[in-house]
């Protein structure tokens, strides 16, 4: 006969990828993620192209140039010089001509000053580019080695070679592929399943059918059961995302910025073991405080707002990214890799930038194995509160004096 | 089948049970009475292992209760609910596999009692569009999915309705019929002394009756007497106590006196009476008055 606790995972499974709005979430992630950076890059490129033709339309645009740099070259119409710098700003404010363009002695320091209408917001910032452009193409002009005008204009290509320990090291994009893969797992995790199994637990308080439940199953199977399906669901989730990024991948071959040589994949079984391990705690961590949540209050909602401090704490480490980043080793980094909740995606990120030092990731796997037992100390002290505590919530009083 | 020794439980410093010891014989329907927050269901989570006792044994079948059990068990708890979101089958079925049906034998079951009770069309409804008395179907159905061997029904009739109340009881006879044994707690009276064969009452933790309903009802006395009269009743005499209300009385006899004396000295005092009955008090009646005075066992 089969375990309890596999027909609970079953159920628990089949409730949520039986459901559209699970497959809604699922399939139209990625395209919502697609279709806002087209969106978003075509905007981007349409409202450049439109300052240009604005910027190329202008009638007459005024150069007040203290420096001499500007090359004569360039004042063909729509440009002309002006030597009072008075007149052209009243000239600008009268809508006499389009802008003016002031290049002082020390610009440099100074910047260069542009003078134009204002035709609200899409007009700020439309002679900027011209500005800069005339000085540049006149220094450019001013050079006599062609050698140099060359290089100048030339698009440089760059060879970076990076040492580490003294040794060359063989950076590749293909390193971060397993480890970018549970960063991404794990954030599916905290979005997604612990939602899930936060309305899998209130729903049976707040439904009454809990008591009946526990008649027959032991509350370590349920727990179990329930945790198994979500993990299930998980698993789906990410499997259904990379079917999607292979598809992508192989419909955009050769068309992408960056060449993935998939060949290379570096599969560094340290650093997917430590992966996969704080991928597993991070969730058990958070799925336990979900489960303590809906057993401490009556309703789903409640518990709601209870588990978002939670799912914050846990997705927190995003506002540092660029603090880790810059010193992955940090005391920032240390301090939040074993802090709870923060924890795991920082251990994540650090481990796949391979800036995890041994003695921390050996650390770490004994601080995260012992958040994950006080979890599950919390979540079944909770739970054996709280399951059959009707229409109020758990005091932290009681909790303590259990 | 099911034995309870010496059982004690409190919450927060407060003995809601206190050295309880009872015995529920094979095929036996055992009522398990008291007032609200006597205990009743304290003692019934505690026997299916949902609230560990603070001292004293509760088996089952000789064992500590274990989930193993459940698949002889029907448990039909006070709080009860369903999963509002599942459809009808679904949840059947389920909970049929957790009880150790196997897919096919849960269906099977769950699609006749639906056809039944009237519901097959309700198959694959999502149980929140059910109606109150159509869920409470459902509830039952999970109930007895498993033809348990052993029922244990917290205040079962509470919040159904008549027509809910007649199948329950009809399912409750039927498997008695067929060897179950049935332990269940009740307000209601009529019913428990129409099918109970034992009973226990609870008060302040403690059994305040406990034995055969018959032996209680006998030692609580056959000698009472139900009267209708028109007239004004003598209440202090030295032949009963009586209880009266408007036109009706219960005569309880002094030591020694007899009925007929009762009776005579009723007629001579002018009362003119409409009905004299002898009976056993009710169980309605010794619960009341357990309930009332200070007596325990």
């Amino acid at each position: 006969m089969k375990n309890k606790f596999w027909f609970v995972m079953k159920r628990e499974y089949l409730k949520v990828v039986k459901t559209p709005s699970f497959w809604l979430a699922t399939l139209f992630f990625p395209i919502f993620i697609v279709a806002i950076s087209l969106v978003s890059g075509y905007s981007g490129a349409a409202f450049e192209e439109s300052l240009r033709e604005a910027a190329e339309s202008a009638d007459k645009i005024a150069i007040y140039d203290e420096t001499g740099i500007i090359s004569e070259d360039f004042i063909v119409e729509p440009f002309e010089k002006v030597d009072d710098f008075e007149a052209a700003l009243s000239s600008v404010k009268d809508e006499e001509i389009d802008a003016l363009f002031v290049y002082q002695e020390n610009f440099i320091e100074e910047g260069i000053n542009v003078y134009a209408q204002d035709k609200g917001i899409f007009s700020i910032g439309i002679f900027n580019e011209i500005a800069i452009s005339l000085v540049r193409q006149s220094i450019i002009m001013s050079l006599d080695d062609p050698q140099q005008i060359t290089a100048m204009v030339a698009d440089l290509r760059v060879e970076e070679i990076l040492y580490e320990d003294g040794i060359e090291s063989d950076f590749a994009i293909e390193q971060f592929i397993i480890p970018g893969i549970s960063v991404a797992l794990y954030f599916i995790l905290v979005a997604f399943s612990t939602s899930y199994l936060l309305f899998s637990v209130s729903e049976e308080k707040e439904n009454r059918v809990i008591e009946t439940v526990l008649s027959i199953v032991k509350p370590r199977e349920l727990i179990l059961g329930k945790l198994l399906g979500q993990v299930g669901v998980v698993f789906t989730q990410l499997f259904t995302l990379l079917f999607l990024a292979f598809i992508g991948l192989r419909l955009t071959e050769g068309s992408m910025p960056i060449e993935i040589d998939w060949s290379s994949v570096e599969i560094n079984l340290g650093q997917i073991l430590l992966a996969v391990f704080y991928t597993a705690t991070g969730f058990l961590v958070l799925a336990n405080m979900m489960i303590a949540v809906a057993s401490a209050v009556p309703s789903y909602k409640e518990a709601q707002s209870f588990s978002s401090v939670f799912v914050i704490a846990s997705i927190a480490p995003v506002w540092f990214i660029m603090s880790i980043v810059a010193d992955p080793s940090g005391t920032l980094a240390t301090i939040l890799s074993f802090t709870p909740f923060t924890a795991p995606f920082i251990l994540l990120f650090r481990n796949a930038l391979g800036e995890l030092e041994t003695i921390q990731a050996i650390l770490s796997i004994f601080v995260l194995s012992f958040y994950v037992w006080g979890s599950f100390y919390i979540a079944f002290k909770m739970f054996e509160l709280g399951s059959l505590q009707f229409g109020k919530n758990v005091s932290l009083r009681k909790f303590f004096k259990f | 089948m099911i034995s309870i020794k010496n059982f004690s439980k409190s919450f927060d410093n407060l003995k809601v049970i206190d050295d309880l010891s009872f015995d529920v014989k094979k095929g036996e329907i055992f009522a398990y009475l008291g007032a609200n927050g006597s205990g009743k269901t304290t003692t019934l989570r505690a026997l299916l292992g949902i609230y560990a006792a603070d001292s004293g044994e509760l088996l089952i079948k000789g064992k500590p209760y274990s989930t193993e059990i459940s698949n002889l068990l029907g448990y039909l708890p006070e709080e009860r609910g369903l999963y509002l979101e599942s459809k009808v089958l679904d949840t059947m079925t389920y909970f049929g596999n957790l009880k150790g049906l196997t897919l096919l034998d849960s269906k099977k079951w769950s699609e006749k009692y639906l056809e039944e009770v009237g519901l097959a069309d309700k198959a694959n409804e999502k149980i929140k569009n059910l109606s109150s008395g159509q869920q409470q179907k459902i509830q039952l159905g999970i109930t007895i999915i498993n033809k348990p061997k052993l029922l244990i029904l917290d205040e079962p009739t509470k919040g159904l309705d008549p027509v809910n109340r007649d199948l329950l009881m009809e399912k409750l006879l039927e498997l008695h019929s067929e060897g179950a044994t049935i332990l269940f707690s009740s307000h209601q009276m009529e019913e428990v002394e129409k099918i109970a064969d034992s009973v226990l009452m609870l008060k302040d933790g403690k059994a305040a009756l406990y034995g055969d309903l018959e032996e209680i009802k006998k030692s609580f006395g056959e000698n009472i007497i139900k009267l209708r009269f028109r007239g004004r009743l003598p209440r202090k005499t030295k032949f009963y106590e009586a209880k009266v209300e408007k036109n009706t009385a219960q005569l309880i006899p002094k030591d020694g006196v007899k009925n007929n004396d009762i009776l005579k000295f009723l007629i001579k005092n002018d009362v003119k009476i409409i009905n004299f009955d002898l009976s056993s008090p009710s169980l309605h009646e010794i619960f009341v008055q357990i309930s009332k005075s200070d007596y325990e066992k």
